[in-house]
């Protein structure tokens, strides 16, 4: 077997994490013995080596244990660097495969909830899971009325496991040069995921979605409240494939940029008008129905933003493509600098910065941009963002920015994989 | 007077129920026969027809709750193409979705009966014939299907299961999280396990070490032994008091 197997239980990923702990600690400890020894130059390079190679070990560590610690590393790799390739891989493959629940567990779950076997509740039931979800795994059913729908069911136990795995995650990072900086980020994420195992909050927020994202090739499914509770929530079953699932068919090209185009006017219709954006840009979240619409499923992670944000956010994007020197200053605004730094690092931050940016207009340069014809849009922001890291100390902890950048990121990933034309320009951050 | 069957039935059950709730509300010292007697309001002898002691109510109530679990699972559709592990596992939920209403019943019997050597053999005895029954049932149907290979320490097996069915419920009785999830979890996780280790026939394999070694290692040494006859007559000798062979 090529794959490296996955530690189901919490024994296993108790030994996994120390194991993890264990070896960044004991790279830390080399490198608090060696300190005294050596020159300045070197005590750097050591320490650089040493954060390189233990962010390395705890991806491979956390990568090993799925689900929530997944998650944390998905985040932690925005923070350390922009996603390593291997560990970006990884993520991919999780998409949609979390082992499943066994079928004497669904019921179980289904009984508590409901009091009755499933078979008294539905007209069918299919005892095997369609697809997974993060934290559970969907099961397709058909109410008495005949309705056709899909039932998320959770993990039982699942908020405990997050509880333990971040307790885990806190003491792997501890040694770590970096971990005042991660630890609100970590907070942050603890937060989101809690709230993600709350599915009568997610029916809340599916609700605001079908009610305000009114675009025309958009179906947000409708919610079925009578079969829900914190731990199952019913939704209409949304006739179609995966995004993931439906790249493999081979689509013909028009019918990409046509999705593409939904996708992206779903991301700044969400960010600009709702101020509220579905913060999970997981291929398997995004249904292409065969008449070629997009059903917008999962509404455990959206993220909301102040207008005050939103406005900074937009005013940043227009300086930059305006290429003006209010950049810097609506950077400033965004409070993502701590107070004090002295002039020079100031300038050396402003020049990647300004790479930064240069890259960032590249997308606005033409009326379409063709993802085709730009094979390397992904290679330079990597390096870019490796060479900032190295001041990541003189930056706050942005979770807001963080989580808008992870899901534009991860949706021109996407557009990226499907090699699409599309208009990134759009009135909001465009003045033509 | 002379009763029906299903009128004896039916008056068995009551007795049965009645006992837990006194037992519940009083404990189980306080509970007795002729309490019990007149709530269901039977003459103080006619409850001695049904049950012979107090102890043999809650031996019925645990083989009923068994009996009852296997008309719950019956009612499984596609039961069948569950795996072992679904199986069992279905079958200890269903249990103790059971056990529930009477969780402070088994809280004060359970141990009592199924933790302490008594006298109380014999009537155990029957409950875990029927257990054994199920469980068989459960592992002739894996075995028939080719799921698991057939186990050579069948037997040793029904009473691990036993065993495991006995502190699974005890874990169950300390499990204070929501919806007992840690039942749950424990229950998925262990018999994951202990089906991993059925269906890879890791019994079989031991045994088919041990007889190895026991063909190789002491069969073989069977000549040695041979030459040494007379050490060992005398050991033997010694051993028996004897000065005969």
């Amino acid at each position: 077997m090529n794959e490296i197997e996955i530690p189901k239980g919490k024994f296993k990923r108790t030994i996994v994490s120390t194991k993890a702990a264990a070896k960044v600690g004991g790279k830390v400890l080399t490198y608090l013995a060696k300190r005294p020894f050596l020159s300045k130059d070197k005590k750097a390079s050591a320490k650089k080596e040493l954060s390189e190679k233990s962010a390395e070990t705890i991806f491979k560590s956390l990568t090993l244990l799925k689900g929530t610690a997944l998650k944390i590393a998905q985040f932690l790799s925005m923070e350390l660097e922009m996603l390593p390739e291997t560990f970006r891989k990884e993520l991919e493959k999780s998409y949609n495969k979390v082992p499943p629940l066994n079928r004497a567990i669904v019921r179980k779950i289904l009984k508590d909830v409901y009091q009755e076997n499933p078979e008294n509740i539905f007209k069918n039931f299919e005892e095997n899971a369609f697809a997974a979800a993060s934290l559970g795994q969907v099961h397709r059913a058909e109410t008495k009325l005949g309705e056709q729908i899909a039932l998320k069911i959770q993990y039982p136990g699942i908020k405990n496991t997050i509880e333990s795995d971040l307790k885990l995650v806190r003491t792997v990072i501890k040694p770590f040069p970096d971990y005042a900086f991660i630890l609100p980020g970590l907070d942050e994420v603890e937060e989101k995921l809690i709230e993600e195992t709350d599915y009568i909050n997610e029916g809340k927020n599916l609700l605001f979605f079908k009610k305000h994202l009114k675009l025309k090739s958009v179906r947000v499914p409708a919610l079925y409240d009578d079969y829900n509770s914190d731990v199952v929530i019913a939704t209409e079953y949304i006739e179609g494939l995966a995004l993931n699932e439906w790249i493999k068919t081979n689509p013909p090209i028009e019918a990409k940029n046509k999705i593409a185009k939904i996708l992206y006017d779903i991301f700044i219709k969400s960010l600009y008008e709702l101020k509220c954006i579905h913060a999970d840009p997981n291929p398997g979240n995004f249904i292409i129905t065969p008449d070629l619409k997009i059903g917008l499923i999962d509404f455990g992670c959206i993220k909301q933003f102040d207008q005050a944000f939103i406005n900074n956010y937009q005013k940043l994007n227009r300086a930059i493509l305006a290429g003006k020197s209010e950049y810097f200053n609506s950077l400033n605004e965004l409070s993502l600098f701590v107070n004090h730094i002295s002039e020079e690092v100031k300038n050396n931050i402003f020049q990647i910065m300004h790479k930064v940016s240069k890259w960032y207009s590249r997308f606005y340069d033409e009326e379409w941009f063709d993802f085709k014809e730009n094979k390397d849009i992904f290679t330079e922001p990597q390096k870019l963002f490796k060479e900032l890291a190295k001041y990541k100390k003189y930056f706050n902890s942005q979770p807001d920015f963080i989580y808008l950048d992870r899901t534009r990121y991860g949706l021109y990933r996407i557009f990226e994989q499907m090699q699409v034309k599309i208009k990134i320009r759009n009135s909001y951050e465009w003045e033509g | 007077m002379k009763i029906s069957n299903d009128q004896k039935k039916q008056n068995r059950g009551k007795i049965i129920e009645i006992a837990v709730d006194l037992i519940i509300e009083g404990g189980y010292k306080s509970a007795t026969m002729r309490g019990i007697a007149k709530k269901a309001g039977f003459g103080d002898a006619t409850i001695y027809n049904y049950f012979p002691t107090k102890e043999s109510i809650l031996f019925a109530y645990y083989e009923d709750k068994l009996n009852e679990a296997v008309e719950k699972i019956k009612e499984i559709k596609n039961f069948n193409e569950y795996t072992i592990n679904e199986q069992l596992q279905t079958f200890f939920h269903i249990q103790l979705e059971l056990f529930l209403p009477d969780r402070e019943f088994i809280a004060i019997s359970f141990k009592k009966i199924f933790l302490s050597i008594n006298q109380n053999y014999k009537q155990i005895k029957s409950i875990k014939d029927l257990f054994r029954t199920i469980i068989k049932d459960i592992f002739d149907a894996a075995s028939e299907a080719e799921e698991i290979p057939p186990q050579i320490f069948e037997e040793m097996i029904f009473h691990l299961i036993w065993d495991y069915y006995i502190g699974l419920v005890i874990f169950w009785l300390k499990d204070s999280s929501e919806k007992f999830n840690e039942t749950t979890i424990l229950a998925d996780k262990s018999l994951d396990l202990i089906c991993s280790v059925i269906k890879a026939g890791v019994a079989n394999k031991l045994f088919d070490l041990a007889s190895y070694f026991f063909k190789n290692h002491i069969l073989s040494r069977m000549g040695t032994l041979k030459r040494h006859k007379d050490t060992i007559n005398i050991i033997k000798r010694g051993f028996l008091g004897t000065d005969n062979e």
